[in-house]
């Protein structure tokens, strides 16, 4: 995984999403609710004029509960712009070599990884193209 | 590298520009022809002149392929300005290879910009315009149909706007038909044409081989008061001129004078920039005379802030009209669309558009063709009996397909109506049954209701899949279209005699007056045109009735389903209700509310893509838009909204 990489914290996991595919980092806004949603959309935020959809990064690995979430990082997919509200945007960092595949294929979380980078501690890189993919049938 | 030299690369987008351009100028020429009407010489001509400028740009750009087609066809159309008798022998196949290369063409437009770029191989596209040239070189000449002159008296309706340019507009369509035309002023877009039009009007002479047909396209126009003929010399003193053995090139008055008129031709994505940037203003404004409001200064700075806002309803109300396009000129590709499958499936349709005259919202227009397309097919592949079987009952051998466009209001429709065999509710029924489309016992469907099973996906009626017809997605697309863009699809069908779809939708898809209420925690907004009016809960009590395990409002002579939001958002219910009551593009329904805020002026965005359709049907959000404190309030599309209360919506 070659480029830059975000560092995100959610419970005691450590994620990376890749820096090409970030458009902000953010504290948490002002959120409208939407009627009849699945429980990880928290609401949508006005963002540059459009509608943000955001997402709660403890929903969608399945640790939810854990609360503390203070920042929303904000991605772009082609599915269109969504940020995940997560803990702690912790740093940035080299992608460095390949990444290590998950055996299996990706979780059966609704986040689904790419795979895991070599760091210390390792980073779970996020895809989220596949993610949003999840979100969208589910 | 790419196929283009480094010198062209910076030519591609005005080459592809201005070649678009030239491309709906030519489909505008082959329109007569394809409405069955014809090509006349000035056709032939304007063709011509596209076709040879076409084969310069082509050759410019190293597009030798295009070049040489363009070359050949060239040919056939000097074959057929010198000997325009030759028209009538071969019109069918001379349209063929017209459409062809137009197809040609465009896709060569679409690809241009990729990076792999190769021109298509067009040898087929070669061969076919070759065979139209050994046709019309064996072509047997034709006696030619006489020209005859009139003169008209044109007045336009009191105050009518922009009468100038209404003036050259109808000259220039009108031009088109004519071998001459000469009008008086002859100059339209001199100083003064616009007083001089408004008080004495126009007079107009024409040479045409059918200056009834003519007279009937200038009349057609909503700004045309009065077309009065003219008593001429030439009228009482000689016959009617005969046409010339070779067509002169048509001598018009209004020509020039349309090219006299100050256009500008600019980007799409700038005219959408400017209408979003228009839409972002207003949002602004609407936050900072909130902001004023709060902070107590807002009636010192009342006549400015009066000002700001009739200044951006101008501003708002011409980014809308910039990007008004008119019916007739997206029309063409219909004529096409119902000519090609008649041929392919051995039937006869003449289409007749009505309203083409309307200027609708390109957005609107470009959202409705594949609809439109969909419709065609189906009237065609469905609904028309082939020509022996007209016949046999009575009917005349060529159907009649019509799409009528009509504006009422803050609406628009579309209805594409046939005169074939219409739809029998029996047979609809059977086969949604058949596939587990119903929702209720079949017995329990009026006739009306089970014409509405076409719209359903997945449903078809066609046995048999052909070209086009027939797997079930056509028409769902047509309704899942319409009701994105916040309307309703309606069918009516008497067997043996045809079927009518309308699509009917509001005008305008951006800013909009709204009422702004509570759901519980939701924040929500209703487009002001939908809303009848509104009734405290409680005081409307007397009018509640409960039958049928749903809540019902009496209105007038009416009992209205009432949709209870708070059961369909899952949220607590406040002891402070109140009941909306909607007026629908077809029906109307109440809907049961918390607190109303008020109303203002907003600029509706749409959902995150990852939420649109789930939210919509779900909860009849369609979108959403920036309130006064900044926050996202929840657009609510009322024909969503008076569904569900139709099908049972709860109650309090």
């Amino acid at each position: 995984m070659s480029g830059m990489l975000l560092v995100i914290r959610q419970g005691k996991t450590l994620y990376a999403l890749p820096a090409e595919k970030l458009r902000a980092v953010q504290p948490c806004g002002a959120l409208s609710p939407l009627p009849c949603q699945p429980k990880w959309l928290l609401g949508i935020a006005s963002y540059k004029g459009e509608a943000l959809p955001v997402a709660a990064m403890s929903v969608l690995c399945g640790e939810e509960g854990i609360g503390g979430e203070r920042i929303w990082v904000v991605c772009e997919t082609t599915k269109g712009l969504l940020a995940l509200c997560v803990q702690e945007a912790v740093r940035m960092t080299e992608g460095g070599g390949t990444l290590t595949p998950l055996s299996g294929g990706s979780s059966a979380q609704l986040l689904h990884l790419a795979g895991e980078a070599e760091a210390d501690p390792p980073l779970l890189v996020i895809d989220l193209e596949e993610t949003a993919d999840a979100l969208l049938s589910e | 590298m790419g196929f283009f030299s480094a010198d062209l690369v910076g030519m591609i987008d005005i080459f592809q520009h201005e070649t678009l351009e030239m491309l709906d100028e030519y489909d505008a020429h082959l329109l007569p022809a394809a409405q069955g009407e014809g090509m006349g010489p000035q056709d032939v001509q304007a063709l011509f002149r596209v076709v040879h400028t076409l084969k310069s740009s082509a050759a410019m750009m190293g597009l030798e392929d295009m070049n040489r087609c363009a070359h050949h066809l060239e040919d056939a159309m000097v074959l057929l300005r010198d000997d325009p008798a030759k028209l009538s022998g071969s019109l069918d196949a001379l349209l063929d290879v017209l459409y062809a290369f137009d197809d040609y063409v465009r896709s060569e437009m679409e690809r241009l910009r990729a990076e792999d770029y190769l021109p298509a191989d067009a040898a087929p596209l070669e061969k076919h315009i070759d065979s139209l040239l050994a046709l019309l070189r064996h072509e047997a000449a034709a006696p030619q149909a006489a020209a005859s002159e009139r003169t008209w008296r044109l007045t336009f309706i009191p105050d009518c706007p922009m009468a100038a340019v209404r003036a050259v507009v109808l000259m220039k369509q009108a031009a088109a038909r004519c071998v001459s035309l000469v009008t008086d002023p002859a100059d339209l877009t001199a100083p003064g044409a616009e007083t001089a039009l408004q008080a004495h009007g126009l007079t107009l002479t024409i040479t045409a081989q059918d200056p009834e047909d003519v007279r009937r396209r200038i009349a057609a126009s909503p700004f045309v008061a009065a077309l009065e003929d003219v008593l001429t010399p030439s009228e009482t003193a000689s016959p009617p001129r005969e046409a010339p053995a070779a067509p002169a090139p048509v001598q018009s008055a209004a020509e020039p004078a349309a090219h006299a008129v100050r256009m500008a031709s600019i980007p799409w994505t700038l005219v959408e920039h400017l209408q979003s940037l228009s839409g972002e203003l207003t949002t602004s404004f609407m936050m900072l005379r909130s902001a004023l409001e709060r902070s107590g200064a807002a009636p010192a700075l009342e006549s400015l802030t009066n000002q700001c806002s009739h200044q951006l309803d101008e501003l708002s109300h011409l980014a809308q009209t910039t990007s008004l396009l008119p019916v007739s000129g997206v029309v063409g590709q219909y004529y096409r669309t119902v000519r090609d499958i008649c041929r392919e499936e051995g039937k006869q349709a003449h289409l007749t558009v009505r309203g083409e005259e309307l200027e609708v919202d390109r957005t609107l227009l470009d959202a409705l063709a594949t609809p439109l397309l969909h419709l065609f097919r189906n009237a065609v592949d469905h609904g028309m009996e082939p020509p022996a079987e007209r016949l046999r009952l009575g009917k005349p051998e060529t159907g009649c397909i019509t799409l009528e466009v009509a504006a009422s209001g803050d609406k628009v429709s579309f209805s594409v109506s046939d005169d074939g065999k219409g739809m029998d509710p029996e047979r609809l029924l059977a086969a949604a049954e058949k596939r587990g489309l119903l929702d209720r016992p079949r017995s329990a469907y009026t006739a009306d209701e089970a014409l509405q099973l076409a719209f359903l996906p997945g449903f078809s009626t066609n046995g048999e899949t052909t070209r086009y017809s027939g797997r079930g997605v056509g028409m769902d697309v047509v309704a899942k279209t319409v009701e994105e863009l916040g309307g309703v699809t309606h069918v009516t069908s008497t067997p043996g005699q045809g079927t009518c779809i309308t699509m009917e939708m509001p005008v305008s898809m951006t800013s909009c007056d709204a009422l702004q209420f509570q759901v519980s925690g939701y924040k929500c907004l209703l487009p002001l045109r939908a809303v009848k009016h509104v009734l405290d809960h409680q005081a409307a009590a007397p009018l509640l009735r409960r039958a049928d395990g749903r809540l019902w409002l009496k209105q007038e002579e009416a009992l209205l389903p009432v949709l209870d939001l708070f059961d369909r958002f899952q949220a607590e219910r406040p002891q402070d209700l109140r009941l909306v009551v909607l007026q629908g593009l077809r029906q109307d329904a109440a809907v049961l509310t918390g607190r109303i805020d008020g109303h203002l002026v907003v600029v509706e965005k749409p959902l995150p893509q990852l939420l649109r359709v789930r939210t919509r049907r779900g909860s009849g959000v369609s979108g959403c838009a920036v309130i006064g404190d900044g926050s996202l309030a929840l657009m609510l599309d009322p024909e969503t909204l008076i569904r569900m209360a139709g099908k049972g919506g709860g109650g309090a």
